[in-house]
Protein backbone atom coordinates (compact mmCIF):
# COMPACT_ATOMS: atom_id res chain seq x y z
CA UNK A 1 0.00 0.00 0.00
CA UNK A 2 1.10 3.55 -0.64
CA UNK A 3 0.78 6.34 0.79
CA UNK A 4 -0.28 9.16 -0.86
CA UNK A 5 -1.62 11.87 2.10
CA UNK A 6 -2.34 12.14 5.67
CA UNK A 7 -3.77 15.57 6.36
CA UNK A 8 -5.94 16.65 9.15
CA UNK A 9 -8.18 19.72 8.72
CA UNK A 10 -10.11 21.65 11.51
CA UNK A 11 -13.20 20.85 11.62
CA UNK A 12 -14.69 24.30 10.30
CA UNK A 13 -16.73 24.66 7.40
CA UNK A 14 -14.00 27.48 6.11
CA UNK A 15 -11.48 24.59 5.30
CA UNK A 16 -13.99 22.29 2.93
CA UNK A 17 -12.57 24.12 0.05
CA UNK A 18 -9.19 22.83 0.87
CA UNK A 19 -10.22 19.29 1.69
CA UNK A 20 -11.71 19.34 -1.97
CA UNK A 21 -8.66 20.51 -3.29
CA UNK A 22 -6.76 18.10 -1.42
CA UNK A 23 -8.36 15.39 -2.43
CA UNK A 24 -8.53 16.40 -6.23
CA UNK A 25 -4.75 16.71 -6.05
CA UNK A 26 -4.30 13.30 -4.86
CA UNK A 27 -6.96 12.19 -7.90
CA UNK A 28 -5.21 13.82 -10.32
CA UNK A 29 -1.75 11.78 -9.71
CA UNK A 30 -3.95 8.48 -9.82
CA UNK A 31 -4.54 9.83 -13.40
CA UNK A 32 -8.09 10.78 -13.06
CA UNK A 33 -9.22 12.81 -15.86
CA UNK A 34 -10.14 15.91 -14.53
CA UNK A 35 -13.78 15.56 -14.26
CA UNK A 36 -13.40 12.41 -12.09
CA UNK A 37 -10.59 14.25 -9.87
CA UNK A 38 -13.29 17.11 -9.36
CA UNK A 39 -15.82 14.85 -8.26
CA UNK A 40 -13.73 12.87 -5.87
CA UNK A 41 -12.69 16.46 -4.56
CA UNK A 42 -16.19 16.70 -4.10
CA UNK A 43 -17.22 13.38 -2.83
CA UNK A 44 -14.34 13.75 -0.07
CA UNK A 45 -15.70 17.43 1.14
CA UNK A 46 -19.12 16.48 1.55
CA UNK A 47 -17.57 13.37 3.89
CA UNK A 48 -15.96 16.30 5.63
CA UNK A 49 -19.29 18.65 5.54
CA UNK A 50 -21.26 15.14 7.36
CA UNK A 51 -18.78 14.82 9.61
CA UNK A 52 -18.53 18.54 10.28
CA UNK A 53 -22.50 18.39 10.87
CA UNK A 54 -22.92 15.21 12.17
CA UNK A 55 -19.76 14.16 14.18
CA UNK A 56 -18.90 17.40 15.94
CA UNK A 57 -22.26 18.86 15.56
CA UNK A 58 -20.86 22.33 13.97
CA UNK A 59 -18.12 22.79 16.39
CA UNK A 60 -15.33 23.99 14.57
CA UNK A 61 -12.45 22.56 17.32
CA UNK A 62 -12.26 19.08 16.28
CA UNK A 63 -10.68 17.38 13.50
CA UNK A 64 -10.96 15.51 10.65
CA UNK A 65 -8.23 13.52 9.01
CA UNK A 66 -7.69 12.40 5.24
CA UNK A 67 -6.04 9.54 4.91
CA UNK A 68 -5.34 8.14 1.29
CA UNK A 69 -3.52 5.47 -0.28
CA UNK A 70 -3.25 3.40 -3.42
CA UNK A 71 -3.50 -0.43 -3.20
CA UNK A 72 -3.71 -2.91 -5.32
CA UNK A 73 -5.11 -0.66 -8.78
CA UNK A 74 -7.48 1.13 -5.88
CA UNK A 75 -7.68 4.40 -4.56
CA UNK A 76 -8.78 4.31 -1.01
CA UNK A 77 -9.60 7.75 0.79
CA UNK A 78 -10.43 7.63 5.08
CA UNK A 79 -12.09 10.73 5.82
CA UNK A 80 -11.68 9.87 10.03
CA UNK A 81 -13.20 12.23 12.37
CA UNK A 82 -13.28 11.56 16.25
CA UNK A 83 -16.86 13.03 17.30
CA UNK A 84 -19.74 11.38 18.08
CA UNK A 85 -21.30 8.15 16.42
CA UNK A 86 -23.48 9.00 13.66
CA UNK A 87 -25.87 6.79 11.73
CA UNK A 88 -25.72 6.88 8.05
CA UNK A 89 -28.99 8.55 7.16
CA UNK A 90 -32.03 6.50 6.72
CA UNK A 91 -33.86 8.91 4.24
CA UNK A 92 -32.81 7.81 1.13
CA UNK A 93 -32.74 10.51 -1.76
CA UNK A 94 -35.46 9.93 -3.67
CA UNK A 95 -35.19 12.41 -6.67
CA UNK A 96 -34.98 16.10 -6.61
CA UNK A 97 -39.02 16.49 -7.04
CA UNK A 98 -39.84 15.46 -3.83
CA UNK A 99 -37.06 16.77 -2.13
CA UNK A 100 -38.37 20.47 -3.72
CA UNK A 101 -42.07 19.87 -2.48
CA UNK A 102 -41.05 19.17 0.75
CA UNK A 103 -39.08 22.49 0.91
CA UNK A 104 -35.83 20.20 1.82
CA UNK A 105 -32.03 20.32 1.78
CA UNK A 106 -30.45 17.45 3.18
CA UNK A 107 -30.05 14.43 1.79
CA UNK A 108 -28.01 14.92 -1.17
CA UNK A 109 -24.78 14.78 0.21
CA UNK A 110 -24.16 10.91 0.77
CA UNK A 111 -26.14 10.25 -2.56
CA UNK A 112 -23.45 12.50 -4.11
CA UNK A 113 -20.44 10.46 -2.31
CA UNK A 114 -22.70 6.92 -3.39
CA UNK A 115 -22.55 7.69 -6.73
CA UNK A 116 -18.83 8.73 -6.71
CA UNK A 117 -17.28 6.23 -5.22
CA UNK A 118 -17.28 2.72 -6.15
CA UNK A 119 -18.07 2.04 -2.75
CA UNK A 120 -18.23 3.64 0.63
CA UNK A 121 -17.86 2.16 4.19
CA UNK A 122 -19.12 3.80 7.48
CA UNK A 123 -17.20 2.27 10.23
CA UNK A 124 -16.78 2.93 13.83
CA UNK A 125 -13.23 2.06 15.41
CA UNK A 126 -12.61 3.08 18.85
CA UNK A 127 -13.46 6.68 19.22
CA UNK A 128 -13.03 6.79 15.78
CA UNK A 129 -16.00 7.42 12.31
CA UNK A 130 -14.00 6.23 9.31
CA UNK A 131 -15.90 6.93 5.87
CA UNK A 132 -13.84 4.86 3.49
CA UNK A 133 -14.25 6.04 -0.08
CA UNK A 134 -12.65 3.49 -2.75
CA UNK A 135 -12.72 4.13 -6.37
CA UNK A 136 -10.84 1.67 -8.95
CA UNK A 137 -8.00 3.67 -10.77
CA UNK A 138 -8.60 4.68 -14.38
CA UNK A 139 -6.20 2.27 -15.87
CA UNK A 140 -8.17 -0.66 -14.78
CA UNK A 141 -11.86 0.53 -14.68
CA UNK A 142 -15.15 -0.65 -13.61
CA UNK A 143 -15.83 -1.71 -16.62
CA UNK A 144 -12.65 -3.64 -16.88
CA UNK A 145 -13.23 -5.44 -13.95
CA UNK A 146 -16.21 -6.54 -15.26
CA UNK A 147 -15.57 -7.79 -18.21
CA UNK A 148 -12.96 -9.82 -16.98
CA UNK A 149 -14.66 -11.50 -14.03
CA UNK A 150 -17.51 -12.29 -17.09
CA UNK B 1 -10.20 37.30 -0.73
CA UNK B 2 -13.74 35.16 0.15
CA UNK B 3 -14.71 31.58 -1.45
CA UNK B 4 -17.88 33.13 -2.68
CA UNK B 5 -19.09 36.50 -4.28
CA UNK B 6 -22.44 37.03 -4.80
CA UNK B 7 -23.48 39.93 -7.34
CA UNK B 8 -27.35 40.84 -8.00
CA UNK B 9 -28.81 42.74 -10.94
CA UNK B 10 -31.78 43.11 -13.08
CA UNK B 11 -33.12 43.20 -16.63
CA UNK B 12 -36.87 44.59 -16.71
CA UNK B 13 -38.50 42.18 -14.06
CA UNK B 14 -36.14 39.55 -14.38
CA UNK B 15 -33.63 39.40 -11.27
CA UNK B 16 -30.08 38.21 -11.83
CA UNK B 17 -27.87 36.56 -9.40
CA UNK B 18 -24.41 35.90 -10.58
CA UNK B 19 -22.02 34.10 -8.47
CA UNK B 20 -18.39 33.79 -8.80
CA UNK B 21 -16.35 31.30 -6.55
CA UNK B 22 -17.78 28.32 -4.74
CA UNK B 23 -20.94 26.91 -3.79
CA UNK B 24 -20.47 24.39 -0.50
CA UNK B 25 -21.78 24.19 3.06
CA UNK B 26 -19.76 27.34 3.93
CA UNK B 27 -20.37 30.01 1.05
CA UNK B 28 -23.93 28.94 0.93
CA UNK B 29 -25.87 31.22 3.59
CA UNK B 30 -24.45 34.33 1.34
CA UNK B 31 -26.15 33.00 -1.35
CA UNK B 32 -29.39 31.90 0.40
CA UNK B 33 -29.16 35.60 2.02
CA UNK B 34 -29.01 37.09 -1.44
CA UNK B 35 -31.80 34.72 -2.56
CA UNK B 36 -34.29 35.52 0.58
CA UNK B 37 -33.77 39.33 -0.21
CA UNK B 38 -34.94 39.31 -3.66
CA UNK B 39 -37.82 36.53 -2.62
CA UNK B 40 -38.90 38.77 0.13
CA UNK B 41 -38.62 42.42 -1.77
CA UNK B 42 -40.87 40.44 -4.24
CA UNK B 43 -39.00 39.42 -6.88
CA UNK B 44 -40.64 36.52 -8.74
CA UNK B 45 -38.40 35.45 -11.83
CA UNK B 46 -34.95 34.94 -11.19
CA UNK B 47 -31.65 33.95 -13.27
CA UNK B 48 -28.92 32.67 -11.60
CA UNK B 49 -26.06 32.77 -13.33
CA UNK B 50 -23.15 30.54 -12.57
CA UNK B 51 -20.96 31.04 -15.53
CA UNK B 52 -18.34 31.79 -13.03
CA UNK B 53 -18.85 29.41 -9.96
CA UNK B 54 -16.07 26.51 -10.28
CA UNK B 55 -18.58 24.14 -8.17
CA UNK B 56 -21.41 22.99 -5.95
CA UNK B 57 -21.72 21.27 -3.17
CA UNK B 58 -24.82 19.54 -1.96
CA UNK B 59 -25.11 22.36 0.23
CA UNK B 60 -25.13 25.03 -2.44
CA UNK B 61 -27.82 22.35 -4.66
CA UNK B 62 -29.91 22.38 -1.43
CA UNK B 63 -30.24 26.02 -1.48
CA UNK B 64 -31.97 25.52 -4.92
CA UNK B 65 -34.14 22.46 -4.51
CA UNK B 66 -35.43 24.24 -1.36
CA UNK B 67 -36.46 27.63 -2.45
CA UNK B 68 -38.13 26.66 -6.00
CA UNK B 69 -41.12 25.06 -4.64
CA UNK B 70 -41.73 28.15 -2.88
CA UNK B 71 -41.00 30.40 -5.98
CA UNK B 72 -43.57 28.53 -7.66
CA UNK B 73 -46.13 28.61 -5.10
CA UNK B 74 -45.73 32.62 -5.67
CA UNK B 75 -46.13 32.39 -9.91
CA UNK B 76 -42.59 32.75 -10.01
CA UNK B 77 -39.56 30.53 -11.67
CA UNK B 78 -35.96 30.30 -10.55
CA UNK B 79 -33.67 29.77 -14.37
CA UNK B 80 -30.03 28.97 -14.16
CA UNK B 81 -27.11 29.16 -17.28
CA UNK B 82 -23.65 29.39 -17.61
CA UNK B 83 -22.88 25.91 -16.09
CA UNK B 84 -19.50 24.78 -16.27
CA UNK B 85 -18.68 21.11 -17.24
CA UNK B 86 -18.26 20.20 -13.70
CA UNK B 87 -21.56 22.22 -12.27
CA UNK B 88 -23.69 20.86 -15.43
CA UNK B 89 -21.90 17.10 -14.61
CA UNK B 90 -23.34 17.19 -10.40
CA UNK B 91 -26.82 18.80 -11.92
CA UNK B 92 -26.99 15.66 -14.09
CA UNK B 93 -25.97 13.39 -10.95
CA UNK B 94 -28.70 14.63 -9.30
CA UNK B 95 -31.24 15.40 -11.65
CA UNK B 96 -32.00 18.80 -11.18
CA UNK B 97 -32.33 19.58 -15.54
CA UNK B 98 -35.83 17.96 -14.66
CA UNK B 99 -36.37 21.00 -11.53
CA UNK B 100 -34.67 23.70 -13.41
CA UNK B 101 -34.37 24.89 -16.79
CA UNK B 102 -31.30 25.34 -17.72
CA UNK B 103 -29.58 27.79 -20.33
CA UNK B 104 -26.44 28.27 -21.75
CA UNK B 105 -26.02 32.34 -21.30
CA UNK B 106 -27.47 34.86 -18.94
CA UNK B 107 -29.26 36.43 -21.92
CA UNK B 108 -31.75 33.11 -22.69
CA UNK B 109 -32.26 32.55 -19.27
CA UNK B 110 -33.76 36.41 -19.42
CA UNK B 111 -35.18 36.10 -22.77
CA UNK B 112 -37.03 32.34 -21.56
CA UNK B 113 -39.36 34.86 -19.10
CA UNK B 114 -41.17 36.35 -22.43
CA UNK B 115 -41.70 33.01 -24.29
Amino acid sequence: MKTLLRRQFPSDSKYLAEVNASAREIAESCCFPQLDSEKIGLAVEECVANCIEHAYRGRPDGSVEIDAAVDDAILRIDIVDRGETFAEPTDAFSGVEALAARKHRGGLGLFLVKAIADSVLHIREGDRNICRLMKRLPALGSEDVRSETQ
Amino acid sequence: MSQLQVETGAQGVVSIIRTTGLLNAHTVPQFDQTLRGLLDAGALKLVVNAERLTYVASAGLGALIGSIDEIRERGGDLRICGLNETVKSIFEMVGLPHLFQIFVTEEEAIQSFSA
